[in-house]
């Protein structure tokens, strides 16, 4: 292949997508394993697709991907065929190597060391074979049709035979189609008669007289009997028969007469130039190839599995292909220009103003004005639209989560049900890439402290069964999830022991905090350890973690607990980070943007509202106090907290996860929407800093980074907690 | 893969290519046009490979249209069948270009004197 790193990029994003097909199905059969039957379809679909895997990998060279979806896709082969039955083992096998197949392809993407083992894995899906090499399905298939058996493939035919020896009645259904509409007349079709059974095949019969009508027999396994199928297919051109076998008698019953409408539908279409142009014809005519693949459905299949499609919707193939895969990079260059639009267009508003300033009369000033206005609103829409086109729905990390549960439920011997609701909420690309983490740390929260064990849960009166809801939701600008266990939850008491006995706070202080204060302590960094886990019913491990990264994404996450009967994070992220709105602000002359996301509210005091408490300044607002920094001393600006009016200085509220601190400036500018752009090496380790971003006037501001900045004042605060002063509030809240 | 198949066609430059995403969509596409070769995967949902195959042997204009089935060792048995139903030629999964365009050629050069010869 030419353009190797290019098509490299589009194997990993297909490769990608199939395997996730794959793990949906997978996901879906595990459910329904375990309330007993399974779909055969979705077998199938998952066969066929490490069967597209295993193509697609072996074009593109990557030979350990090719090696483990072949051997994959032969044990697959089995199940879909019964020479393998599947148990919750099977499951275990196929789901490692769903991890291993993402691990395999993050390695072929970093330029292949090729440092993955693949030889565990594919000892596992061995030894599966080994154990259970069923006999060959010798269910008697007499009085069948020799031309239906001599077409059928080795799955349909092992299809067939399983309804034989479920004692199911087999049906001819034949029903004729106007060809250009095949798509939507056999979607229909398919839907009514999965209602009575099981699709076996479809079979084109070719006597059809009509050229631009097809004649279809399709083979259908049912529990029904004839008249009841007869009656709920019923429409134009279709006819049901039962196929005779030992016992059954033949029966036929025409639903409707073979309409002879055919020919009276529209003419065949001209002849259609995929490529070239009708010039090619007058050189040579150039040799037509029709090339079939099976693809499309498989990612039909997974919508199916996976819940985004009711199994009976009727669903137009053509519509499911209307998507571009395109490199997030590539968005992002889109994305700067656009801004750097916005700052074209704000300066071109300050020319406009200084014009009208010198000369407001001109009527072509005021045209000008009027298109400026005009030009504002579509590069909004623009804006908007480019957003649009970042965002994914989070199903893709629950997906994730989904296997999480189900590997780590298993191995803690718990029984846990996932409930996932919200999944096809969106938000920013690169978000969601970034929560994978936290969210996984969550969950195996909520499995190895939060639900308790099966004996334990039955004792007090729960369901045997453990269960977790992970619910997305949008409010407003932002997005909502929310990670509820229905365990023990978190016993604000022991919390608080242990917060006295580390030291992070003395006995004084947690007396007057509020349940939801001392919560908050699980979120201190190395409040927690192996020991302590133990004591806070094991909550909090890690949590730290959990909060830094979703800070990250200017993020803030909750808790609400009840003992005894469950814990519930609320995690609230901005929508994208691409372009945020941007409090401005002045501060010693210099001027900052502060994410508006991050920002409370903004409110005005006097310099004599501000007090000192053992050396640092806060202000008490509602009752509460409020830890302060100066913008102008951070960065080093201005010396001392001179203000220019010591009447009006105004204190920008931030919040960053349940922390609250004031940030001190001299004006507020206003809101603006920015670009971010990163910094180059030189700034890129000065604390306090995101990156910058362009304003209007071609001027270059800072983007101040707000998790620093709570960081900073917390790290001030806490030198406070542990002194000599226990009336010493330790953080706002 | 379908994908692919038809961009190793077209960049022959000999070939112009109609893609199917599955078997329905290849029975509507096929009477538009005198298609030179058909080339189709045998899994396909609904209608297989060999069921198509069979299809095109049957009707009396395509009659002659040579069908190239991609198969995997996996379906040994249903490359059989494809191959009493009437296939021209095999591939198996994985090929590379070079395999894939003699298949075709060949394919489309047996079809041509064997429609010859019938006339």
């Amino acid at each position: 292949m030419s353009e190797h790193g290019r098509s490299s990029n589009e194997f990993l994003s297909e490769a990608q997508e199939v395997i996730e097909a794959f793990s949906r199905n997978l996901l879906e059969l595990d459910s329904q394993q375990r309330v007993g039957e399974h779909d055969p379809d979705l077998l199938n679909a998952a066969f066929r697709a490490v069967h597209s895997l295993k193509g697609l990998a072996a074009l593109f060279g990557a030979t350990q991907i090719t090696s483990l979806s072949h051997t994959l896709e032969s044990t697959l082969d089995s199940l879909r065929l019964g020479k393998l039955g599947l148990t919750q083992q099977t499951l275990d096998v196929l789901f490692a190597s769903v991890e291993m197949f993402q691990r395999l392809l993050a390695d072929f993407g970093d330029g292949g060391a090729d440092e993955v083992d693949i030889a565990p894995v594919l000892a596992r899906i061995a030894a599966l074979s080994d154990g259970g090499a069923a006999a060959a399905d010798s269910t008697d298939l007499a009085g069948l049709d020799e031309s239906i058996l001599g077409v059928l493939t080795e799955y349909e035919e092992h299809r067939l035979r399983e309804n034989v020896r479920l004692g199911r009645r087999l049906f001819r259904v034949h029903a004729s189609f106007d060809l250009l509409a095949i798509d939507v007349g056999i979607e229909a079709l398919k839907g009514k008669l999965k209602e009575y059974g099981e699709v076996i095949t479809y079979l084109p019969s070719a006597d059809g007289s009509a050229e631009d009508r097809i004649d279809l027999d399709i083979l259908v396994g049912s529990d029904c009997a004839l008249a009841t199928i007869v009656g709920g297919v019923e429409e134009g051109g279709v006819t049901v028969h039962e196929i005779a076998r030992t016992r059954a008698v033949a029966a036929q019953a025409p639903v409707a007469q073979e309409e002879d409408s055919g020919h009276a539908e529209p003419a065949r279409r001209g002849g259609r130039a995929p490529t070239g142009s009708g010039s090619a014809e007058a050189v040579a005519p150039p040799q037509r190839g029709v090339s079939v693949e099976a693809e499309l459905d498989d990612d039909y299949a997974a919508d199916v599995g996976h819940g985004l499609i009711e199994p009976n919707e009727s669903v137009s193939l053509r519509s499911v292909s209307q998507t571009v895969r395109v490199e997030l990079s590539r968005l992002d260059r889109l994305m700067n220009l656009v801004g750097e639009l916005g700052v074209v267009q704000a300066n071109l508003g300050v020319t406009a103003d200084a014009m009208r300033a010198t000369d407001g009369t001109s009527d072509l000033l005021r045209d000008m004005i009027g298109h400026l206005r005009t030009m504002s609103r579509k590069l909004s829409f623009l804006q908007q639209g480019l957003l649009d086109v970042r965002m994914v729905p989070l199903g893709q990390v629950f997906d994730k989560l989904a296997r999480v549960v189900r590997k780590l439920g298993r191995e803690a011997g718990k029984d846990i049900r996932l409930s996932i609701s919200g999944a096809q909420t969106e938000i920013d690309k690169l978000i969601v890439e970034e929560l994978s983490d936290p969210l996984m740390h969550m969950i195996r929260n909520c499995i190895d402290h939060g639900i308790e064990p099966r004996e334990e849960r039955i004792d007090q009166g729960k369901p045997a069964a453990g269960r977790i809801d992970l619910r997305a939701f949008q409010r407003g600008n932002r997005v909502v999830i929310e990670v509820e266990d229905d365990g023990r939850g978190i016993d604000w008491r022991h919390i608080r022991d242990a917060a006295v006995r580390r030291g992070v706070a003395t006995a004084v202080e947690t007396r007057d905090m509020t349940t939801s204060e001392v919560l908050d302590f699980i979120f201190r960094p190395g409040f927690t350890t192996r020991d302590h886990a133990t004591e806070l019913s094991g909550r909090g491990v890690g949590m730290d973690v959990v909060k830094t990264n979703i800070g990250r994404l200017s993020g803030m996450i909750d808790v609400d607990t009840a003992p005894g009967r469950g814990t519930r994070f609320e995690i609230t992220l901005p929508v994208t980070l691409a372009i945020i709105q941007a409090l401005v602000v002045d501060s010693a002359g210099e001027t900052f943007c502060i994410p508006l996301n991050s920002v409370l509210e903004s409110i005005m005091i006097r310099q004599a509202d501000i007090v000192t408490v053992e050396g640092h300044e806060v202000i008490s607002l509602r009752g509460k106090t409020l830890p302060l920094l100066h913008l102008s001393r951070l960065f080093g600006t201005r010396a001392e907290h001179e203000y220019p009016d010591a009447q009006r200085i105004y204190v920008v509220i931030i919040g960053l996860a349940q922390h609250r601190v004031g940030l001190l400036v001299d004006e507020l500018a206003g809101q603006q929407d920015v670009v971010i752009k990163p910094l180059g090496t030189a700034l890129r380790s000065v604390p306090g800093i995101a990156g910058a971003t362009e304003l209007g006037a071609d001027r270059t501001v800072l983007l101040l980074d707000v998790a620093a900045l709570v960081d900073e004042a917390l790290a001030r605060s806490d030198v406070g907690a542990t002194s000599q002063h226990p009336e010493a509030p330790n953080h706002g809240a | 893969m379908r994908q692919f198949v038809s961009a190793i066609l077209e960049a022959t430059g000999h070939y112009e290519v109609a893609e199917a995403t599955n078997g329905f969509e290849a029975l509507r596409t096929l009477p538009r046009e005198d298609f030179d070769v058909v080339i189709t995967d045998i899994n396909m949902p609904d209608v297989s490979g060999i069921e198509l195959t069979r299809f095109i042997r049957n009707n009396a204009r395509h009659r002659h249209t040579p069908v190239v089935v991609i198969s995997t060792d996996a379906s040994a048995v249903d490359a059989a069948r494809a191959g009493e139903a009437g296939a021209s030629a095999f591939l198996a999964k994985p090929f590379d270009a070079p395999q894939l365009l003699a298949a075709i050629t060949d394919a489309v050069e047996v079809a041509r004197t064997a429609a010859t010869e019938e006339e």
